[in-house]
């Protein structure tokens, strides 16, 4: 009956959109919504082309950009870092009191607001949440954020509007922690947890209704290999400027195409409405079309590629060759010298296709709050290259063939993963750069899992092309690719204690800017670390991409920003103008 | 080119063939057109009625063509086979029809001279249902009769036709010939390729159902020693043309040209089959 | 018969086994891990991969993780993809079918397109029909299948005739019963396409070579002789018996259902195995690329079966098993 009901409401509706969404439920006058500066119109269906499908939809297990990209649309978190400004704000947290020593913040829930199953959310479902996510038995990737010291972060309840974390060092920018943290819904998860059973929640072969978020959106179906459709969460917490509750799309559908190319013609044939992480190829190839595309280049991105080499500690078990090359790789006047010869503008040029931004720190332009804008940029040279290896005692032999100061010919290989173009075209350009020096550079393509598993594991590399970033803005983000004991310390891994004064001056200065939390005195020590690592070059900084994304003409509130994710960072704003979606429908 | 027709008090032959020439385009290539082989050049000769004519040659002289032109299996580019006063090369291959059951073919290799994957019994009712011949009970009778004939047991009818040893395949290939009454059989080296007990029984069948039906034969092999045991007559072949025609007697006796007396010398060093001879 | 089934029933379980072990062993061979990338995260530790590691057995011994993942065979799960934390056997259903459905699609297509083309060219050898037919098959065969794929797709594109990937549009589910077989119709019509012009060729070729040999076979011309001719000729004498490599032909066909169009799914985005397979290879999710790779053994198996099972009824020589009584 009520489907019928439905079919003929449908029917009637198939004139001026043919969705079956929920409408949004009416503000309630005890419900604490956000109130948002945009104003935009209901209905319509947006279609975004993602790389590969979702492969869970479990945000404590979810470790994959695309999966977490559709568990963004499902999910909201207690404090969220906007995308445009790169500034924290509060999302399902209202607001939030650091203590003066900053070991306590204080985080009060807005009232009355409801999962998208319509069940009410308060201190018990962050509580709940909590132990989630530092459950060790869980592992989930998110985890180690929340470990300070070996110890989780604690939260208590204070009243079923008032939790509080206490942590037991002071953190820089902790409140940064909460982005990305799904608060889950106790009262449909915390039966299969007890039981041991989380790990198999929220599959992609869960039923619609079982997963349930605070997202502006909530899963609709999932069709495999084709696409996730949401619909609109009627309960969403957030509404526009004329108070009307958000969002403004009856449906998010994400569809899947396998490369950038397919994506691409999707968008061309006006399948999706959306389209990022474009590369400069096809971003121009779209600059030519006319009808009124949004197309945006956003600068520079957070990624920074690099060239990396091999410094690692060997055993006797690793080719002695790459072990007889390291005394070149660990002289700080041959990496100079490298770093001075490559033309860092050729390889924007032709690998980013002119958009892209050289780089000769770790920190892009990209990322505003954090780059050191003092960091030198010199021009490259090969003369000064040269010199700089004469002085650390490099000489050339007749044919101009660089020989150490054993007198052996200087030779090594990059690897670099063959499926990324933009890198192999760098090390084309460095192979070629280099033989200007009498260096005897090899390009080796290696598939990009065989790859980590060298500069990771067997250490069996002379050096790599590599790049990282792209993550949060914030210095501790990188936390284990500087301290010389993390994780991701690529340049050397697993260093019980720091190799050389620069890398010993690198962990102070790391370790103390986590600790400060002022802004201005973080940014001085984090502009020292920059400093340092330039100087030193345990990776030599080649560029980073510009961001490119393109939009359909329909597509309003479009104001795609420089992290992930770039253009739905805002999705609970966006919205179709109305012409627009008409003329889609046909 | 040297037979004539006979005296005419005789009534006319059964079958006359006059002048008949094939010629074979050989498949060439994108660059080289096809060559012309010129297999049979202007034979001519007479077959009467009861009576057997052994055609001889070496493999490669145009025997089985004259085989095929007149079993109309090909179309002769020149001359004329008179059978029963119609000349059948003239004819199309719808117009043959009604002079098929008249003349019929026995092939050298059994094996592949029937489809594979029939019964015994379907290979030899195959020909009545072309033709349209009786009832389904018509046939299976005349089917069972002409396995009779051909010395198979008629409750061998449901067996495929690989499960029959040479000498039976090549019993059942007669029978098939057999079924439709023909006054022509034209045996294209029916022998060749059995061993020599089964080739002896398969000749004294054929001297049998001639005896019985008055068919007549064109047998042809190059076995001349088997021939004039066989034929009343004895035709040589030789690169397409005939070079001796006469009676078997005379053939054998005195070989007038150089193809024959090789060909007698070849077949003389052969085994003479057993009891085959009249 | 019976014990004929059991006999091949106890080899395919044989080679199944051998070739299980095979995949097994040669995935795990390769380098790199799942986990790898993550590594390269700068806010995960090295202790939360190793207990993921632990937690999918990825740290034990060859001849243990083997035993695993057969037991799970066993279940019917084939493995467990680490990718999307769930059962292999799960995981590949909804795919297979739609493979299953291109595959079936495109096959039917080229036979019926191949069996009258090579049929007529035999029957008119060398007549300008077979010339052109053997000409356009040459063409085809000579053309590899991605330069056809992208040919398609760029004309997709350009001219907005055809969707560009995927398997149902986005508002499927509202269409009526006949809107959605014109849907899926639309998006199925590249792959297959593609499919027909890559398989009919070999086909062709195959069909009319055993078609042309059985009509100059001398049963044929004996027949002939027998005033044989025309249509009953064709369809009684002739096809039957040219129809024992066809039918092996068709037998191949049918093993590559699964596993023909992986290549062309993943260039045109067909939701099928492909695009899984390659991930979860690129991905190093192996529990389900050693399943695909058992799925294709599986297939080739089945389906040499059923193209024996077709011989036994089809041509009497074979039921017997006695080649030549004679």
């Amino acid at each position: 009956m009520l489907r019928t009901a439905r079919l003929c409401l449908l029917v009637q509706l198939l004139a001026i959109f043919c969705l079956a969404a929920p409408s949004p439920d009416p503000l309630q006058p005890k419900e604490e919504v956000q109130v948002c500066k945009d104003a935009g119109q209901y209905g319509g269906r947006l279609v975004v082309g993602l790389r590969a499908e979702p492969k869970t939809l479990n945000p404590v297990t979810a470790e994959d950009a695309v999966s977490r990209e559709v568990i963004g649309g499902l999910m909201a978190d207690l404090v969220h870092i906007n995308r445009s400004t790169q500034q924290s704000e509060p999302a399902l947290a209202k607001s939030w009191k650091v203590s003066a020593d900053g070991l306590t913040y204080t985080l009060k829930l807005r009232r009355g607001i409801r999962f998208s199953d319509g069940q009410p959310f308060d201190a018990d479902d962050v509580i709940f949440s909590w132990a989630v996510y530092t459950d060790e038995k869980i592992a989930s990737p998110q985890r180690d954020l929340l470990i300070l010291d070996g110890k989780p972060i604690q939260v208590t309840k204070l009243d079923p509007y008032t939790v509080r974390f206490t942590l037991t060092r002071p953190y820089a920018a902790a409140e940064r922690l909460f982005d990305s943290l799904a608060i889950l819904p106790r009262h449909i998860l915390d039966k299969p947890y007890r039981n041991g059973q989380f790990l198999q929640q929220w599959s992609l072969n869960t039923p619609a209704s079982q997963i349930v978020g605070l997202g502006p959106f909530r899963l609709k179906q999932y069709l495999p290999g084709q696409r996730v459709v949401l619909e609109r969460n009627p309960y969403y917490w957030k509404a526009d400027a004329p108070k009307r509750r958000l969002p403004y799309l009856d449906e998010l559908v994400f569809v899947f195409a396998g490369n950038e190319d397919a994506r691409l013609m999707q968008f061309e044939a006006g399948e999706t409405d959306v389209v990022n992480r474009l590369s400069a190829q096809n971003y121009s190839l779209l600059a030519r079309q006319s009808g009124g595309l949004q197309l945006d280049d956003l600068g520079p991105s957070t990624e920074y590629n690099f060239l990396l080499f091999n410094l690692n500690e060997l055993n006797s078990s690793h080719v002695p060759e790459i072990e007889r090359k390291q005394a070149w790789f660990r002289d700080l006047g041959f990496r100079q010298a490298v770093s001075a010869a490559i033309d860092r503008e050729s390889i924007v040029r032709l690998a980013y296709g002119g958009r892209g931004t050289p780089l000769w720190g770790n920190v892009s332009p990209g990322n505003k709050l954090w780059v050191d804008a003092s960091l030198p940029h010199p021009q490259r040279s090969v003369d000064s290259a040269r010199q700089l290896l004469k002085s650390a005692g490099f000489s050339w032999n007749a044919t101009g063939n660089l020989l150490d100061p054993g007198g052996q010919p200087v030779e090594f290989s990059i690897i670099v993963a063959s499926s990324n173009s933009q890198r192999m075209e760098m090390a084309t350009i460095i192979q070629d750069d280099l033989s200007k020096l009498g260096m005897q550079v090899n390009v080796v393509p290696l598939e990009f899992r065989a790859l980590l598993q060298r500069v990771f594991q067997n250490y069996n590399y002379e050096a790599t092309i590599l790049g990282l970033g792209g993550g949060d803005a914030d210095p501790n983000a990188e936390m284990n690719v500087w301290v010389s004991n993390g994780s991701t310390h690529l340049w050397h891994q697993g260093e019980a204690h720091p190799a050389t004064a620069w890398e010993a001056e690198l962990d102070r200065l790391m370790n103390r800017q986590m600790l400060t939390l002022n802004y201005k005195r973080r940014k001085r020590l984090y502009d020292q670390v920059q400093q340092i690592i330039a100087a030193n070059l345990p990776m030599v900084f080649l560029a980073t991409p510009d961001v490119l994304v393109a939009a359909k003409p329909g597509v309003g509130n479009f104001h795609p920003a420089v992290l992930e994710p770039t253009t739905l960072w805002n999705v609970d704003q966006l919205y179709l103008r109305r012409g627009a979606e008409m003329a889609r429908s046909r | 080119m040297n037979s004539q027709p006979s005296a005419p008090a005789t009534p006319p032959p059964l079958l006359r063939v006059q002048e008949l020439a094939k010629t074979y385009i050989r498949r060439g290539s994108f660059t080289q057109p096809g060559a012309r082989v010129q297999a049979v050049k202007g034979v001519s000769f007479s077959i009467e009625a009861g009576s057997t004519l052994g055609l001889a040659g070496s493999s490669g002289c145009g025997k089985s063509t004259v085989a095929r032109c007149i079993g109309r299996i090909e179309r002769p580019d020149e001359g004329k086979i008179l059978f029963d006063g119609h000349n059948l090369a003239a004819l199309s291959f719808r117009e043959l029809r009604p002079f098929r059951p008249a003349i019929q073919m026995v092939f050298q290799d059994a094996a592949t001279a029937m489809n594979p994957s029939f019964s015994a019994a379907d290979i030899i009712a195959e020909p009545l249902l072309i033709q349209g011949i009786g009832t389904a009970e018509e046939r299976a009778g005349r089917v069972r009769q002409a396995m009779q004939e051909a010395g198979l047991p008629a409750e061998w009818s449901g067996r495929a036709a690989h499960d029959f040893s040479g000498g039976q395949r090549q019993r059942l290939t007669l029978a098939r010939a057999l079924v439709l009454k023909p006054k022509l059989l034209v045996l294209d080296e029916p022998l060749t390729g059995l061993d020599v007990s089964t080739r002896a029984q398969i000749a004294n069948l054929l001297l049998a159902v001639q005896a019985a039906h008055g068919i007549a034969y064109l047998f042809i092999s190059h076995d001349l020693f088997l021939l004039g045991h066989l034929a009343d007559r004895i035709a040589v072949m030789s690169e397409g043309q005939l070079v001796e025609e006469g009676p078997t007697s005379q053939i054998m006796a005195r070989p007038q040209h150089a193809e024959t007396r090789k060909l007698l010398a070849a077949s003389g060093r052969q085994l003479a089959p057993a009891g085959a001879g009249r | 018969m019976k014990s004929y089934v059991a006999r091949r029933l106890a080899r395919a379980v044989l080679l199944l086994f051998a070739v299980s072990v095979l995949c097994f062993l040669l995935t795990r061979l390769a380098p790199g891990s799942f986990f790898d990338e993550i590594r390269l995260n700068p806010q995960i530790s090295p202790q939360t991969i190793a207990a993921l590691q632990a937690r999918y057995g990825l740290d034990e011994p060859l001849p243990l993780r083997y035993g695993r993942w057969a037991r799970s065979v066993a279940r019917g799960d084939f493995g467990f993809s680490i990718a999307y934390n769930t059962p292999v056997a799960q995981l590949m259903w909804a795919p297979a079918k739609h493979t299953l459905l291109l595959g079936g699609v495109a096959m039917l297509l080229c036979w019926l397109i191949s069996i009258p083309l090579a049929v007529w060219s035999a029957a008119y050898e060398r007549s300008w029909f077979d010339r052109g037919v053997s000409a356009l098959t040459s063409l085809f065969i000579s053309i590899p299948e991605i330069v056809l794929a992208l040919a398609l797709l760029a004309f997709a594109m350009r001219s907005h005739a055809l969707p560009v990937g995927g398997m149902t549009s986005v508002g499927f589910d509202e269409l009526t019963a006949w809107g959605k077989a014109v849907d899926i119709a639309r998006h199925m019509l590249a792959p297959v396409v593609i499919l027909v012009l890559v398989g009919t060729p070999v086909i062709v070729r195959h069909l009319r070579a055993s078609v042309a040999e059985v009509l100059h076979a001398p049963f044929v011309e004996a027949a002939r002789g027998c005033g044989i001719g025309g249509a009953r000729l064709l369809f009684r004498h002739v096809l039957p018996a040219a129809a024992n490599p066809a039918i092996s032909l068709f037998g191949l066909s049918l093993a590559a259902l699964l596993s023909g169009s992986l290549l062309v799914e993943v260039v045109t985005g067909w939701p099928g195995l492909g695009p899984l397979i390659l991930d979860a290879t690129l991905a190093r999710d192996l529990d389900v690329v050693v399943a695909a790779a058992m799925l294709g053994a599986a297939m080739m198996i089945v389906g040499n079966f059923a193209a024996d099972l077709l011989l036994l009824a089809a041509d009497p020589r074979i039921r017997t098993g006695s080649p030549d009584a004679g």
